[in-house]
């Protein structure tokens, strides 16, 4: 059973909440109908609702299988405002928020805050700056982080790594220049994204081109500077460096490079690269020549989950990311 | 609203989205470099301005009021 198929296995043990803002695009709406039809989640779409049943009945589907918010429904805008604007650390009052909540996205973000929806997901017509904007106003961020990032998942045909051909990597797609407090904060996420998506006990390795001192500068001080942060906060969770990328994965360079114990040297399953320049370049090298599935890349450091998706994306890859998030939101309302 | 009242609302949100003392603030201090870029800072600092002034700030145009003064100056003119 792929990781995939593990994951949508979950998602139906308890389905979640899942609105989708972007509904009327016609490749959201199939994958939402999916995916819903499934068992795999409770798909909300959130929009002009006679527009969307109009569109969900044009292309075949069965409309018991969603549930329809009308954005022009007043009432229920006003007893989402109500609960939000009473929640502790929102930022947004009344006024405002009947403005942005013309938009679905925000409209559904609320909905989230609120407690009527469980995950946002939107990504096909709105950008990745619009979503995370969005995301950072009405969602907010998790106490404690210092930065929203991302991390991928990726299946690596040949790898035998510590979970066989699955490696976590991140940040890959977000956080551009991360200072050390938000690389610890990036460390922090990632570890607890692979423990409520895959149940892993995350080993997170901080990756450098030195390992443990081999070499010296600025670049090197700002991972290690990031991995004190990350012990000093968290110190239940295993991550260590600052480390090269053979000695963090392969036990035989660990175990010539690394002379002191580590839970993470040779066997880690979470990398996290310094920043944007190797996350985005890692994740391409491992696609092209290690043709590599990546998932995500998924959000972390909100409040709660929410996903964009990329606006090239097929029908399968939206589908997976949906269950992806279902499954992470499932965790997370569990802790 | 004056001037003066606007500038002094800006400052007092600045102190709350950077996380700095008020005091240390004036209409001339450079948001980017006096201050800090953090998206998530200045998503705070639009979210106030809106509540008070119904202004909306586009986080992309945040970037191009290089101090306290000139934001104040943006909301005055949107007012």
């Amino acid at each position: 059973m792929s990781v995939l198929d593990r994951i949508y296995e979950k998602a139906k043990l308890n389905p979640q909440k899942v609105a989708f803002p972007e509904a009327a695009n016609e490749k959201m709406m199939q994958a939402a109908y999916e995916t819903g039809k499934d068992g795999y989640i409770i798909p909300i779409l959130v929009g002009d609702a006679e527009e969307l049943k109009k569109l969900a009945v044009e292309r075949g589907y069965d409309l018991s299988v969603f549930q329809f918010v009308d954005i022009n429904d007043e009432a229920y805008r006003d007893k989402l405002i109500d609960i939000y604007v009473n929640l502790p650390g929102t930022m947004l009052k009344q006024k405002p928020l009947i403005r942005r909540m013309k938009d679905p996205l925000y409209y559904a973000m609320v909905m989230q805050r609120a407690g009527d929806a469980d995950v946002t997901f939107a990504g096909i017509d709105n950008t990745t700056g619009d979503v995370l904007l969005a995301g950072q106003t009405v969602i907010g961020m998790k106490e404690g982080l210092a930065t929203i990032s991302s991390i991928g998942l990726a299946d690596i045909p040949g790898y035998a790594g510590s979970e066989g051909t699955l490696l976590a990597i991140g940040d890959s797609a977000v956080c551009t220049n991360p200072d050390p407090e938000q690389l610890a904060s990036i460390a922090i996420a990632a570890c607890d994204t692979v423990r409520n998506l895959l149940d892993w006990e995350p080993r997170c390795a901080m990756i450098s081109y030195s390992t443990l001192g081999s070499g010296e500068g600025e670049l090197i001080d700002k991972v290690k500077e990031a991995l004190r942060i990350a012990n000093e906060q968290r110190p239940d969770l295993a991550i260590d460096g600052e480390f090269q990328l053979d000695a963090a994965i392969v036990p035989e360079v660990a175990a010539k490079k690394v002379k002191r114990e580590s839970k993470v040297a040779g066997k880690a399953n979470v990398l996290i690269w310094p920043d944007l320049n190797v996350g985005n370049t890692a994740v391409k090298l491992i696609q092209q020549f290690g043709h590599a599935d990546a998932y995500g890349p998924m959000l972390q450091g909100f409040n709660s989950i929410i996903c964009d998706c990329s606006r090239g994306a097929p029908v399968s890859e939206i589908k997976g990311n949906i269950v992806i998030s279902a499954v992470r939101a499932a965790a997370e309302n569990k802790a | 609203m004056t001037r003066e009242e606007v500038v002094a609302k800006m400052i007092e949100y600045a102190a709350i989205a950077f996380e700095k003392d008020a005091s240390t603030i004036t209409e001339d201090t450079n948001i980017a470099e006096e201050l800090g870029v953090k998206s998530f800072q200045r998503v705070t600092m639009s979210s106030s301005i809106e509540n008070e002034f119904d202004v909306m700030i586009p986080v992309a145009r945040f970037g191009n009021f290089k101090t306290i003064g000139d934001l104040a100056d943006y909301v005055m003119d949107e007012m």
